[in-house]
């Protein structure tokens, strides 16, 4: 079965590149969030096997949304997805949970490499 | 208050209350309306429980309170009903799987079957404890230089490797690591049963991983030694510090007297100065060597439930006398022999005793003016020389020329070769053959000696011989040790030898 992602980022742009991504490795994309209040009920609703999650959106920001979803579901198993110098972010996110993490501009073996290792753990 | 530092406190107190909850239910089943062993064990049950609810370890504390109402129960009626010890020995495993639970960091597991009144499974006696051959590994990794945010990295390899293992030490470590500092090398001492390849394809496959070294801490020992001792603890006696404190105050004084006499050239006052210091050494010495010491009771403690288990598995009548607990050993000696004694009291019950006669088992620990002998004997069928030698030679482990050269000691010893514990008509002949080879390599690598008295129908004893040191400091009591232990004392570590000098 393929592996059934959710993409989280308040730019279009982000989200069509992580898609086109996961599209082409064979993955399934089964929803996508702009903004992080949505990330919990669409999280509910479809079950994915993986999310990646933006560290910095509008409303509720990457972190909060992380946070929460770890409380809902502590397997979960989140990527998170951060620009340059956002090292101390990042390093709050693994802490509260995130599986691993990509950092814009990535290129697409990364993203795959850490998909897939992060989806093989357990 | 943080109370993860009584952490190890707890689990080490919760242990010995466990054991001698094991201890105190066998005893009830035999006498169940010993009214001051109910009592006991009420109290055991009750120090349980507040020291998980204290510890805010939930599951633990719900079992252990149920064990204490019921216990309370008992103690008012004034007996055990009958067939009810197995029910509470089921909650002595669950809370010991809970411990576990706590050592291994992990959820503590269901109890709601337990509390219930469900069964709970429990490991026969033979598949107690599979030994997982675990090997410490000094690892480090080192980042790419491009990597980003690196600490993060270094904190999920961090994490993964708990995963895989015991983390037993890092640098720099997790603390460390959340706050940010700079990282691209990380070195890990990791203690797992991963072959050193799979844990370098698991640690290669990271992204930014860019280099990956081994060092092997299987030979030297000393690092696994040090990281592995850094996450135990040792309870010393006050008096035993007092002194040692006391005699280190002196030898810093004898010191000055030295470096006085060395400055004024003054042989005689310098001769007679290195004396005194080396008495004091000696005293001290003797006084550190003490630490290392515990009665030969703190492995035993689980023996009685092993007999009662293995006696009711083999529907075999079975006492286990327990004498000379009080012989002191070294420590990491008693450690190493806690299973090797397990292995012949189960020995002795399955293979030794009788099925309808009254069995006894005695495991005895006893001084001798050069060595500590621990003991395990029973009133079973024995051994008899003449089968032993004829399986041996069965089995191609003996020429029938040589056969017939062995004395009755040489045939008996047959037992501890490592083929003929395989054999399963030995073991049913004349039984101690199940794993006596484990045995005696063990007990050999600490530098004892296996000796095997037995003759047919007059039952069997198996002595394990420790040879002794004398360590004694002027005007003391004279304390044996076992020679190992002295050896590893007087061989320290390079940094601490030369502290000493």
């Amino acid at each position: 079965m393929s592996l059934r992602v959710m993409i989280v980022d308040d730019a279009l742009f982000m989200r069509n590149i992580l898609r086109d991504i996961f599209l082409r490795a064979g993955f399934e994309v089964v929803a996508e969030a702009d903004n992080g209040e949505e990330v919990l009920p669409l999280y509910r609703q479809v079950a994915p096997d993986l999310v990646t999650l933006d560290i910095i959106m509008p409303k509720r920001s990457g972190l909060e949304a992380l946070r929460e979803l770890m409380a809902a579901d502590p397997a979960a198993r989140v990527v998170m997805v951060s620009a340059l110098g956002q090292d101390a972010l990042v390093l709050e996110a693994v802490d509260a949970g995130a599986r691993d993490f990509i950092v814009k501009p990535f290129k697409e073996e990364k993203v795959l490499e850490v998909v897939r290792r992060v989806t093989a753990q357990d | 208050m943080d109370m993860e530092k009584y952490r190890q406190l707890f689990l080490e107190e919760a242990r010995e209350h466990l054991t001698r909850m094991g201890q105190l239910l066998v005893l009830l089943e035999q006498a169940p309306e010993d009214g001051e062993a109910l009592a006991a064990l009420f109290r055991q049950a009750h120090s349980l429980k507040s020291m998980a609810s204290a510890m805010g370890y939930a599951a633990t504390t719900r079992v252990a309170h149920h064990l204490e109402e019921t216990l309370a129960q008992w103690r008012d009626s004034g007996s055990m009903p009958s067939g009810a010890a197995d029910h509470l020995l089921a909650g002595v495993d669950l809370l010991e799987g809970l411990l576990e639970d706590l050592v291994a960091e992990r959820p503590e597991r269901d109890t709601a079957g337990f509390l219930i009144g469900e069964p709970v499974p429990r490991a026969t006696p033979e598949a107690a404890a599979p030994a997982v051959p675990q090997l410490v590994y000094q690892v480090t990794l080192e980042l790419a230089a491009e990597t980003m945010a690196p600490a993060a990295r270094a904190l999920l390899i961090l994490r993964d490797l708990h995963t895989q293992g015991e983390v037993l030490h890092a640098q720099p470590n997790a603390d460390t690591l959340r706050r940010g500092a700079p990282c691209r090398r990380l070195q890990v001492w990791l203690r797992t049963p991963l072959s050193q390849a799979v844990l370098e394809a698991r640690l290669r496959g990271f992204s930014d991983v860019e280099l990956v070294s081994f060092l092997d801490d299987r030979r030297g020992g000393r690092e696994q030694r040090r990281w592995a001792k850094t996450e135990r603890t040792v309870r010393v006696r006050i008096d035993l510090l007092e002194q040692m404190v006391q005699l280190s105050g002196e030898l810093l004084t004898r010191r000055d007297v030295l470096q006085r006499a060395a400055k004024a050239r003054d042989w005689g006052e310098l001769d007679a100065a290195l004396g005194a210091t080396g008495r004091l050494l000696e005293h001290l010495h003797h006084e550190v060597l003490q630490t290392r010491l515990l009665p030969l009771e703190s492995i035993t403690g689980r023996l009685p439930r092993l007999v009662r288990d293995l006696a009711r598995a083999s529907g075999k009548q079975a006492e286990l006398r327990l004498l000379g607990g009080g012989v002191l050993l070294d420590r990491e000696l008693l450690e190493a022999l806690a299973e090797p004694l397990m292995h012949l009291v189960r020995n002795a019950v399955d293979h030794g005793l009788v099925a309808g006669t009254a069995g006894e088992v005695t495991v005895a620990g006893r001084l001798e003016e050069e060595a500590v002998l621990i003991e395990v004997g029973d009133n079973g069928r024995g051994l008899d020389p003449a089968a032993l030698t004829r399986k041996a030679v069965e089995r191609g482990l003996l020429s029938a020329g040589r056969a017939a050269a062995l004395t009755v000691g040489e045939a008996l010893e047959l037992i501890c070769l490592p083929g003929f514990s395989t054999a399963p008509a030995v073991t049913e002949i004349s039984g101690h053959g199940v794993g006596m080879d484990v045995v005696k390599t063990t007990v050999e690598q600490l530098g004892g000696t296996v000796e095997i008295c037995s003759s047919p129908g007059a039952g069997c004893r198996i002595r394990l011989r420790f040879p002794l040191l004398s360590a004694s400091g002027p005007g003391r009591d004279v304390h044996p040790l076992p020679a190992a232990a002295a050896a590893a004392v007087a061989a320290p570590a390079p940094e601490i030898g030369h502290a000493v000098s």
